[in-house]
């Protein structure tokens, strides 16, 4: 049996897959990247390094934060810039509020169409629903929106640190909201846990950040549950990137095997560092450590979400006595060096590195995006998902391939770049 | 009898989705207006597809056309809408993805794709040089509150229009200093206004996302720039979102 999809909705980018179902086997399946490759890091060399988080940030409008922030940090790295922990304070709350609405957007409008028989969220039935997966989305918004200056693609956040500050009103308007926005995230993990996601497992590696002091998403090592522990800057050596001929995307491989990122591998990882009201409801959720079912990637993201918001209290209720900090820009001094910036990305583990020469020109770029670190992971899990459905109707196999592309969540803009 | 919805598509080509995901930024007003006004009946971010023979009142495109596929694509779109629509600076003005044409394109690919051969790289083309385009909404994202809008007149059959000036008026309205002054580069006077000087309020130069307005020229932006930025540096800060091309036609009198 063939399956091929062009092109598939509710998913970031654009991507088809293709794959045959051979005497109960799948040794072919491909996720098919049409994606226009826009050569990013081509492009980048030889400009001046002010430009890299502007073109970078717009590799992707759903994580545009989390490209500006690792090219920045990269930056910094090449300038021997350390910045102030005031710098690192809004940098994180920006970094949380790009999680919670990504996550929001996956889940509230990619997935749950699929377990609510509906073709977008807008057509729903459950319109209570979707009011609050529009406010929960919308609080996020307004974190970034605050802190960044517009949504998709921040204007503030620049090398040394943030152009703009905003007033402290803002950061009020935003406490004041978080505890009916948290009510709403957990009455929508309710819902999210309950849906009748396939079960279906395949071991595999799961690889993210881990920090001594917190739930890994802003600094730390790179660990897995094979045992890997690795300084970001090795990342070159531990992972290859190889092209495939059906793909503007590149793929990734550790060793001799494919490996996952993203919230499931974060949620199996770095479990025991979430905040309460996020551990008690992995507790109780449909996850089972550690989870090896691809499909739970999608309430692994509501957990993440909860969390988030907790961690979001936290920090600003540390705002009044952060009003001595540092959080402005200062003139930066340019030279030449290397650096590796890394952080956890909505989708999993984004690195990229740049070397600037003298004048504070690049003259090297690398990006490896999260999804171009686990599409191969996906078509292992398609091979091996696609045929144990046995006889079933081709538009049925379909929508199931479908069904576990989402799960993952690619964001093929990012992972063409 | 009730009035019918307008109907709608959003199309994307080679982009990062950003204006895409400003139609979900509406939000509460989006559920409003596709109670009674619109129906968006293909949408491959956030819906599906249309059938082959369906029809639309108005089709936004987003992004570049930068595969032959594309290039195909729109031109089908073009012919399946009453009026199109080129949204943000990749569509409008060829945005961070017409850097290319600003580099050797070859020298990019082989960097970035060492082993493969095949991948398309012709030069990057706004969506007015393949299709006629009815309306712009520009900016790098576009700006939410004009989509809506845009939107709004079109249910109700006005007319709505940008108003053809530079960042600067709204910028001097809002009672910034001006960046210049303090030697940190703007384009704002070369920039169409419209975004309410939102960079300049928060101190960061203008980089020209939202296209030149009409009364734009090379001279002025140089002038501007002149104690800034040397003559290479002015250019690269028009090519930085796809204005570089354009301002230069302008320069030559076309």
């Amino acid at each position: 049996m063939k399956i091929k999809i062009n092109l598939i909705e509710k998913i970031e980018g654009h991507a088809g897959f293709v794959g045959k179902i051979v005497k109960g086997k799948m040794n072919d399946a491909k996720l098919e990247v049409h994606q226009g490759a826009r050569l990013i890091e081509g492009i980048l060399i030889g400009r001046k390094y002010d430009d890299v988080p502007i073109i970078t940030s717009r590799i992707c409008g759903v994580c545009p934060v989390a490209h500006s922030l690792a090219s920045i940090k990269a930056l910094e790295k090449c300038f021997n810039i350390e910045v102030p922990d005031g710098v690192v304070f809004l940098r994180r709350l920006i970094q949380l509020g790009q999680i919670i609405q990504s996550h929001s957007l996956h889940a509230f409008f990619f997935v749950s169409p699929d377990f609510l028989g509906a073709k977008s969220s807008f057509d729903i039935e459950e319109k209570e629903m979707l009011h609050k997966m529009i406010e929960l989305k919308g609080f996020s918004n307004d974190m970034m929106e605050y802190i960044g200056g517009r949504i998709s693609h921040p204007v503030t956040l620049v090398v040394s640190g943030f152009t703009a500050v905003p007033d402290k009103k803002k950061f009020l308007d935003l406490r004041k909201r978080l505890p009916k926005i948290k009510k709403i995230a957990k009455e929508l993990f309710e819902i999210f846990n309950s849906f009748p996601y396939p079960d279906f497992k395949r071991e595999t590696e799961y690889i993210a950040l881990q920090n001594k002091h917190s739930y890994g998403l802003y600094s730390g090592y790179i660990v897995s549950n094979k045992g890997l522990e690795m300084n970001p800057t090795d990342y070159k050596t531990e992972f290859k990137e190889y092209e495939k001929d059906y793909s503007t995307a590149k793929f990734s491989i550790h060793g001799r095997e494919t490996f996952m990122v993203g919230a499931l591998s974060r949620i199996n990882l770095n479990n025991e560092k979430l905040n309460p009201s996020a551990k008690k409801l992995l507790r109780k959720s449909c996850i089972n450590l550690p989870e090896f079912n691809t499909f739970k990637n999608t309430v692994a993201q509501v957990i993440e979400i909860i969390h988030c918001l907790e961690e979001t209290e936290k920090l600003l209720d540390k705002i009044s006595t952060a009003k001595k900090e540092k959080f402005l820009a200062d003139e930066v001094k340019v030279k030449a060096g290397i650096g590796v910036g890394v952080i956890e990305a909505p989708r999993g583990t984004l690195y990229h590195t740049y070397e600037t020469n003298k004048e504070g020109r690049i003259v090297h770029a690398d990006i490896v995006t999260p999804t171009a670190q686990f599409l191969a992971n996906l078509e292992k899990d398609l091979a091996l998902y696609l045929p144990s459905l046995g006889k079933i109707s081709q538009k049925e196999i379909g929508n199931q391939t479908k069904i576990l592309i989402r799960a993952y969540d690619p964001c093929i803009s990012c992972s063409t770049h | 009898m009730p009035k019918s919805k307008i109907k709608i598509r959003i199309v994307s080509l080679t982009s990062c989705d950003g204006c895409q995901l400003e139609f979900l930024n509406l939000g509460e007003r989006l559920i409003k207006l596709l109670e009674n006004d619109i129906d968006i009946a293909d949408f491959r971010l956030a819906k599906g597809f249309s059938k082959k023979s369906d029809r639309f009142d108005i089709t936004f495109i987003e992004g570049a056309p930068v595969t032959k596929n594309e290039r195909k694509l729109l031109k089908e779109a073009r012919k399946r809408t009453k009026t199109l629509v080129a949204i943000g600076a990749c569509a409008c003005i060829g945005g961070v993805t017409e850097l290319k044409n600003y580099c050797d394109k070859y020298d990019a690919v082989s960097y970035v794709y060492k082993k493969e051969k095949n991948y398309e790289n012709a030069d990057v083309k706004p969506v007015k040089a393949l299709v006629k385009v009815d309306f712009e909404l520009p900016g790098c994202p576009l700006n939410r509150e004009e989509l809506y809008s845009f939107i709004k007149a079109n249910i109700s059959g006005k007319k709505f229009e940008i108003k053809q000036q530079p960042v600067c008026v709204e910028c001097q309205k809002n009672g910034n200093k001006c960046l210049l002054k303090e030697g940190i580069a703007c384009l704002g006077s070369v920039t169409l206004g419209g975004c309410d000087a939102l960079c300049l309020g928060l101190r960061y130069g203008c980089i020209g996302c939202r296209g030149l307005h009409k009364f734009a020229s090379y001279e002025n932006i140089k002038k501007r720039l002149e104690d800034i930025l040397s003559p290479e540096e002015i250019d690269e800060a028009l090519q930085l979102l796809g204005n570089l091309d354009d301002i230069l036609m302008v320069c030559s009198g076309r």
